[in-house]
């Protein structure tokens, strides 16, 4: 055997090896806490010693997870509405007539700043700016913060989706048509991009409810989200924590798998899926 | 009535205001406020670099940067060797096949970092299962040889999210990288390493750079999985932010300026990285 | 009549000029062809007439309308796109039916429109198709047939044929040229592929860096250029820079007097554009040339078969020149042959730089 050939099944090997281990590490601290929710004892074996649903109906009966899951979909789902909208009007903006490079540009990089700052700096900013303002003490500081560190996921879906469909192209043969802008938007850019909407907003809800850092600076009193109510129980209870950890990792797993499938119906469009 | 040209100029102010009040309120103005806090000290409004000579005069406080871009530059680079070999992987496998592994991969991304430490810590704490099993089985203590709640363990946690994303930045790359290049070279007399180093790697340099800062910044600016896996015992930029903004001492001057710290490294880096993305097709963000 | 007009219209992107003071007329029912190179500005002059963009100067007038601060929603265009932008959700049917519906026509009115639409492309049976599920030249027919529904002032078409193969442009182009005259509406088409531009219009526009450089039918663009660009775009093959004087022409080494020609020409330089098919080629002196030839001697240097036709360079007094002979007469010949050419006078076109 060559040098080059011997190379080329070493490479293939260790890639394989690669990815099954790395499959594996994931699937095993994804899913410990899903079988852990349903344990009261788990110390020596590879599925827990003794089984129980106590870590649910704990779940389901304290007052501050329940009170936490609240304020978590509540946060999460204006979150997402609102950053859907915003960057829906914002793609409109771009591809209803013909914006020069740098207003792409500026908008692009504008989008990712919140990726360059961590979010702990913007969250302390955030806190220190409105505190003092009607937000101080709301949940919609909260929001607010959330609304920066979704941008990014919820900006780059749209416009990779805008540009797919040629929302521009699809505008202008509405309106040549006789259609006006709101026309155009209602009854052609809307169906379109309706799956990419979704999507994004199915992010923005992941990211909103699983965000941690800042919600531990800025989320007042009342509204602790389900993430500081993992860390503040995950040192008292492992399993009860665990229950709630099941919670965010069924909202994620959903999201991502409707994100993928929505994504390929959306494509499903453009190209006749030949079975 | 208002002229067309009023009238298309309002719908253009209508539909950019949003965002850009979003960017002026939540965005410039208090990463405006935090550069103004890391230059003043919460007595005086004057500006002074105090702050910054306490963090750069204090060893601890520079042992935490240090650490920070250590456990940091490790982990990105970790990542990005493992990314690679995913995406490389990916070119082998069928479309499908790479869907589902995709979506996997993407699902620690979303999950707060939070839950990786504490699933760590389930496994293979100092009482984890896997310890205890091995403890038990094998008369291996791992605790021994590797102590999770460390920052080799935050290395180790950070791999879960990191790679999702260095790998699936990577495969646009990988997969762009045409077979008939590489036959090209081999058919032109150059050797496996020739081929390497002067066909593949300077197509994939762009990408393997980009995913590595990626995941730099991403390890430099969180805290979340820190928090929860070294906590208190651990000395990390981010987790001196946090103690700054404790109940107990409540500086955000002094934090601020930490914070610039990471600011002034993850904001040039992420430039460097939206060029190379122009060069790089795919990427999560 | 004049249905669509343009004054001094220009357009600036930065600092590029698009379109440079472009003034035309078409008339109803006219067939009419932008024609020139990639980037010269067609399709921006035509975008401009559809109101996507606006100009930065001049005015465009659609039937007697000033149209300058009308959106595109406000004048009666159609628009048919290079990539053919159907709505991907609506079906044939209602893609076709969607300015009908605009317009609010009735039910049963929209449905006998878009059946007669579909019979005009010859696309029956195909109304609940998605777009999707159709080939390129049939989504182009939808295209067009959408755009012909709400009975268009003016037709608009942008590189239409340039997505599809070889053969089926062929066959739509055809078509197309039989439904703009059943339907007789005003047509303006873009397109940078001569052939198209020569068979399907009634008059043509050639274009180069913004600015319209002639204007005709297709028989006196294509026979009388009167720019270099124009002649080498429409691939005369034989062009040389010559020297005018104040009565007399140098060409190829001999003085002609500046009559023989029927051009109006400047003094100084100028080219001359000589196809290579007005080229006769002779083996034997000529005899009996009129005073309206001129026979021009030289070597044979280079033969390039192309089937039926041979490509033959002649090199005369220095000049190479191309012209094409049946193969068999080729065949007879051999490099180094002494060959006469003999062109009419007429052939030779004057250009300016
Ligand atoms: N939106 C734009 N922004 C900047 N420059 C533009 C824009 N649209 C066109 N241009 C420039 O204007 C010039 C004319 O472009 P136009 O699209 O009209 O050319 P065209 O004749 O249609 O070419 P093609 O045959 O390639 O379609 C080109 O130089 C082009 O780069
Ligand atoms: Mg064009």
């Amino acid at each position: 055997m060559k040098l080059s050939d011997a190379l080329y099944v070493f490479s293939k090997i260790v890639s394989y090896i690669t990815l099954f281990a790395i499959i594996a590490y994931i699937f095993l601290v994804s899913f410990v806490p899903v079988i852990g929710a349903f344990a009261l004892k788990w110390e020596f074996s590879i599925l827990p010693e003794v089984w129980t649903l106590n870590n649910i109906k704990f779940l389901l009966e304290d007052p501050f997870v329940l009170r936490s899951l609240y304020s978590s979909l509540l946060i999460a789902s204006i979150t997402s509405v609102v950053s859907v909208t915003i960057y829906l009007l914002v793609i409109m903006f771009l591809f209803l007539r013909e914006r020069s490079r740098w207003v792409h540009t500026f908008v692009e990089v504008s989008v990712l700043i919140p990726l360059m700052l961590p979010a702990i700096l913007i969250a302390l900013a955030i806190y220190e700016v409105y505190r003092p303002t009607m937000l101080g003490g709301t949940y919609w500081i909260l929001v607010f913060a959330h609304l920066t560190i979704v941008s990014p996921y919820v900006f780059r879906n749209l416009y990779s989706v805008a540009r797919m469909i040629d929302m521009k192209t699809l505008i202008e043969a509405a309106r040549s048509l006789g259609a006006g802008v709101l026309t155009a938007t209602y009854r052609v850019i809307l169906p379109n991009i309706y799956h990419g909407l979704i999507g994004a907003m199915l992010l923005a809800f992941a990211v909103s409810f699983g965000d941690f850092e800042m919600a531990n600076l800025l989320a007042p009193w009342q509204y602790r989200t389900v993430t500081i109510a993992i860390f503040q129980y995950f040192f008292k209870n492992a399993w009860n924590a665990s229950a709630i950890i099941l919670l965010v990792i069924i909202v994620s797993v959903l999201t991502s798998f409707l994100v993928a499938y929505l994504s390929r119906k959306a494509l499903a469009r453009y190209v006749e899926v030949v079975r | 009535m208002v002229s067309p040209n009023t009238k298309s100029f309002l719908i253009d102010v209508l539909l950019v205001s949003p965002f850009l009040l979003l960017l002026v309120f939540f965005i410039a103005i208090p990463f405006a406020v935090s550069i103004y806090y890391s230059l003043t000290s919460g007595s005086s409004s004057s500006f002074t670099l105090s702050n910054f000579i306490q963090i750069y005069s204090s060893p601890s406080y520079l042992n935490s940067i240090q650490n920070s871009v250590v456990i940091s530059l490790e982990s990105a680079a970790l990542s990005t060797l493992f990314g690679a070999l995913l995406a490389y992987a990916f070119t082998l496998l069928s479309p499908t096949v790479r869907d589902i592994i995709r979506s996997v991969l993407l699902l620690p991304i979303i999950y707060p970092g939070l839950v990786i430490a504490f699933s760590l810590v389930i496994l293979i704490g100092t009482s984890g299962i896997l310890t205890n099993i091995l403890a038990k089985y094998f008369g291996f203590y791992l605790p021994d040889v590797f102590n999770v709640r460390s920052y080799g363990g935050l290395i180790l946690a950070y791999q879960s999210f990191l790679i999702g994303f260095t790998s699936i930045t990577l495969s646009g790359v990988f997969l762009s990288l045409d077979k008939s290049l590489i036959e090209a070279s081999r058919s032109l007399g150059a050797g496996v390493f020739q081929t390497i180093f002067r066909v593949v790697l300077p197509v994939i340099a762009p990408g393997l750079v980009a995913a590595f800062i990626q995941a730099f910044i991403i390890a430099i600016s969180g805290y979340g999985t820190a928090l929860a896996l070294v906590g208190g015992g651990g000395n990390l930029i981010t987790l001196r932010i946090i103690m700054l903004l404790s109940d107990v001492t409540y500086e955000p001057h002094l934090a601020s300026a930490l914070a610039m710290n990471i600011a002034m490294i993850t904001i040039p880096l992420a430039l460097i990285y939206n060029r190379l993305l122009k060069k790089v097709a795919g990427g999560v963000v | 009549m004049k249905e669509v007009k343009l004054v001094g219209v220009s357009k600036y992107f930065g600092s590029t000029v698009a379109v440079d003071n472009v003034s035309l007329e078409v008339n109803k029912g006219e067939f009419f062809t932008l024609l020139g190179p990639s980037g010269c500005g067609k399709t921006t002059t035509l975008r401009m007439i559809a109101g996507f963009e606006k100009p930065d100067k001049g005015r465009i007038y659609i039937g007697e309308v000033l149209v300058n601060d009308l959106p595109p929603e406000k004048r009666n265009i159609g628009f048919v796109f290079q990539n053919y932008a159907l709505f991907p959700h609506m079906t044939v049917f209602e893609n076709i039916a969607f300015p009908l519906k605009l317009k609010k026509y009735s039910e049963s009115e929209i449905r006998r429109r878009v059946k007669e639409l579909l019979s005009l492309v010859k696309l029956e049976g195909f109304e609940n198709r998605y777009p999707r599920q159709l080939s390129g030249g049939q989504q182009q027919r939808v295209a067009l047939a959408r755009a012909l529904a709400r009975e268009p002032d003016v037709l608009l078409l942008d590189e239409p044929l340039s997505n599809l193969d070889a053969l089926l442009r062929i066959e739509l182009r055809r078509e197309l040229k039989n439904i703009q005259r059943k339907t007789g509406v005003t047509a303006i088409y873009v397109t940078h592929d001569q052939d198209e531009a020569f068979s399907l219009s009634d008059r043509i526009a050639v274009m180069n860096k913004g600015r319209i450089e002639a204007v005709g039918s297709p028989d006196s663009v294509f026979n009388s250029p009167r720019t270099l660009f124009v002649a080498r775009f429409l691939r005369y093959k034989n062009i040389f820079e010559v020297k005018v004087g104040k009565d007399t022409v140098e060409l190829f080494g001999r003085q002609f007097p500046l009559k023989d020609f029927n051009v109006e020409v400047a003094e100084g330089k100028m080219y001359v554009a000589i196809r290579p098919d007005t080229l006769h080629v002779y083996t034997k002196p000529p005899e009996e040339i009129g005073g309206d030839y001129i026979v021009l001697e030289g070597k044979l240097v280079d033969k390039l078969f192309y089937g039926s036709e041979t490509e033959i360079y002649v090199n005369v007094q220095g000049y190479e020149l191309i012209t094409l002979v049946s193969t068999s007469l080729a065949n007879t010949l051999k490099v180094g042959d002494n060959l006469y050419l003999l062109v009419s006078k007429k052939d030779l076109k004057f250009l300016t730089p």
